[in-house]
């Protein structure tokens, strides 16, 4: 074989390499998936779950021990007594055991990704997937029931008593039964819907947003819009779920808009620039609450009168609703030097987290 | 830049497309073929620079040039570069068509993955690409579903329980098909170019198949459409080489032999080069180039 055809040869395998991102994993890039409990913080970042110590910012496991590019983990694991559930994007949905990260069972019945974080009441798993399918699986892995919609779904369910509510790419707010999957009620947005909608028990109200610039409250039992707010251009997409305070709800929009708004009518109370586009939920401690702005901000206003707390920056960008364990926010960082940042109440840093290699 | 310029318009017409078809596998293939309707005077130029310079190099004046200075390549550089001026042709005539498309096929596939958003942040990037006039809010999710394939999955068909990879097979095919019909024809032993195309009917199907196997359906659909398009292309020009996959199509008569050009002596030619070069009777229907220059009246050197 001559010099020139190997030069040929080689130039194939690197445009084709180029052009399937030198892997033949799943093509997708999303955010690192986040969530907390037990003073321990748990996130999924590319090919590995790791469980993280919220005291020194220590990684007590990773699971899988040895990654592999077949296999990318975004899903915000959930924490159900000592086990973790979480999704892959290898269409495979796991159990863990949360002490030591060995995995117990996998679920493997799915042909779409599990980006969602799941939920259960402790006897039903529920695992939404991009094949269209919300998976309730018995609580040894075993598949109890599926729901089949019309395109996939990314957001984490709420179980709320004997239903759950799920939203969908597909424009549509679901409530299935949770012991059988019986559609209960659906109700259309203007928009996809990307995050699940915040509850309120007292009213019985649900309150989510949606990619066609609006935000609904629905009642929960009937799945019927008590008001809605955007129609009149004041808002954009709408990415994350509002963060319930007292009788009122608080929301941010695409541009970094936020939003409070009366829970019983939607009439708005006040409104506030933060700087910079979002698609990260908002981070309630007590009377503040912290927004992550995607340029890799994080920013903390004084709820009652919106005052400045404090500002801090980070290296890379900022897709993950940051979490509170321990006295302590944590943040997930796109793309940035470390993978965790944790800040204590005040916003001083504490600890980072990057892992090794 | 390359975003706003190649990315956002090419996205923004695949989804313009999906929103008046209704499908985005539908959309996939008309897109595939108007990038390529676009692209075709390109192609034709490529194909036709191409053309002359595999035909100067089986001209008898070009065999025996590489011949003479075998051994001296910086006069056979100079040498070939004069040749190329006199008949018009260029090596690189051919790259610039090439070099004008691959943004273009490269935007192509980006613009296919991008509307293809399948995660959170996908969607967001997706959202912010669509210009306001066509409405994100209506576009998205894109119904990807095509067939029986879901467009943003790894294509699988099940028969009798057992997952086989169609489109990959098809991929495959069709490469091959492509490679084949593009394939020049060998000048004889020791032709580079014939042995590359043979490489390149290897490996080629082998790594299209590969990335139609591992990749996205949607992706792969792409790769199908852009290979019968490309044969479609080739067939139209008239450059294809049907006979290297259906032989009996080859004809019975005498293998045809490259056109001849005729020598015609520099001002400033060596004594070397003085010594008349024997020009076979042409076989087959030499080049309009070519068949000027033997219209001419033989020179006389000027001593």
């Amino acid at each position: 074989m001559t010099k020139k055809v190997l030069k040929v040869i080689l130039l194939f395998i690197i445009s084709a390499a180029l052009l399937a991102g030198c892997a033949m994993g799943p093509r997708a890039e999303s955010a690192p998936g986040l969530s907390a409990g037990e003073s321990a913080v748990y996130v999924s970042y590319m090919q590995h779950v790791y469980k993280v110590d919220t005291k020194i910012g220590s990684e007590l496991w990773r699971f899988p021990v040895t990654g592999s590019v077949q296999v990318v983990l975004y899903a915000p694991p959930l924490l159900n007594e000592n086990s973790i559930f979480v999704g892959d994007l290898a269409n495979k949905f796991h159990q863990l055991d949360a002490a030591g990260g060995s995995e117990l069972w996998s679920f493997t019945q799915a042909k779409g990704w599990f980006q969602a974080k799941a939920a259960t009441n402790g006897n039903v798993i529920i695992a939404p997937s991009s094949d269209r399918n919300v998976y309730a699986l018995n609580m040894d892995g075993t598949l109890k029931w599926k729901f089949s919609g019309e395109f996939g779904f990314v957001a984490e369910p709420l179980i709320i008593g004997d239903s759950v509510i799920i939203a969908g790419l597909d424009h549509k707010l679901i409530a299935l039964n949770i012991e059988n999957g019986d559609l209960l009620w659906e109700t259309e947005l203007k928009g996809s819907l990307i995050a699940p909608p915040a509850y309120d028990a007292a009213s019985g109200s649900l309150f989510v947003g949606s990619l066609g610039k609006e935000l609904l409250s629905i009642d929960s039992k009937t799945g019927k819009r008590n008001w809605s707010f955007g129609d009149n251009g004041e808002i954009t997409a709408v990415y994350a779920t509002p963060i319930l305070v007292e009788d009122g709800l608080i929301f941010t929009d695409e541009s970094g808009k936020v939003f409070a708004l009366d829970q019983a009518t939607g009439a708005v109370r006040w409104t506030l620039d933060a700087g910079g586009e979002t698609m990260a939920g908002l981070l309630r401690v007590d009377d503040t609450f912290v927004i992550a702005l995607e340029k890799g901000e994080l920013r903390a206003y004084k709820i009652s009168d919106r005052t400045p707390l404090w500002t801090r920056t980070l290296d890379g960008k900022l897709y993950t609703t940051p979490v509170l364990e321990a006295e302590k926010i944590i943040v997930a960082v796109t793309k940035g030097k470390v993978l965790l940042q944790a800040y204590d109440l005040a916003g001083n840093p504490v600890w980072s987290f990057t892992p090794a290699k | 830049m390359w975003d706003t310029l190649i990315i956002q318009p090419f996205t923004n017409v695949l989804l313009a497309i999906t929103l008046v078809v209704k499908n985005f596998g539908v959309a996939i293939i008309l897109f595939t073929l108007l990038i390529k309707l676009i692209t075709y005077p390109l192609t034709a130029k490529q194909l036709k620079q191409t053309a002359a310079i595999q035909e100067l190099q089986n001209s008898p004046r070009y065999k025996k040039m590489m011949e003479k200075y075998r051994d001296n390549k910086e006069k056979l550089a100079e040498e070939q570069m004069k040749l190329y001026k006199e008949t018009g042709t260029s090596p690189f005539g051919s790259c610039l068509p090439t070099l004008i498309q691959f943004p273009i096929i490269i935007g192509l596939y980006q613009s296919i993955m991008k509307a293809m958003a399948a995660t959170p942040i996908e969607i967001l990037r997706l959202e912010r690409l669509v210009y306001p006039f066509l409405d994100a809010t209506k576009i998205i999710p894109i119904q990807n579903r095509f067939l029986w394939m879901d467009l943003g999955q790894p294509e699988r068909l099940a028969v009798f329980g057992i997952q086989i990879p169609i489109l990959a097979i098809i991929v495959v095919a069709t490469t091959w098909l492509q490679t084949k019909v593009m394939e020049p024809p060998s000048t004889g032993a020791g032709d580079q170019a014939a042995a590359m195309s043979k490489s390149m009917n290897l490996y080629m199907p082998i790594l299209m198949g590969w990335m139609a196997y591992s990749l996205a359906s949607g992706l792969a659909l792409y790769f199908l459409v852009s290979n019968l398009a490309t044969v479609v292309q080739y067939s139209v020009t008239g450059r294809s080489n049907w006979s290297k996959i259906l032989p009996f199509l080859k004809t019975k008569t005498p293998e045809a032999k490259p056109a001849p050009i005729v020598v015609l002596p520099d001002e400033d030619e060596d004594e070397d080069d003085e010594e008349e070069i024997e020009t076979p009777k042409p076989t087959s229907k030499p080049s309009a180039r070519a068949m000027v220059k033997q219209q001419r009246p033989p020179q006389k050197r000027k001593k």
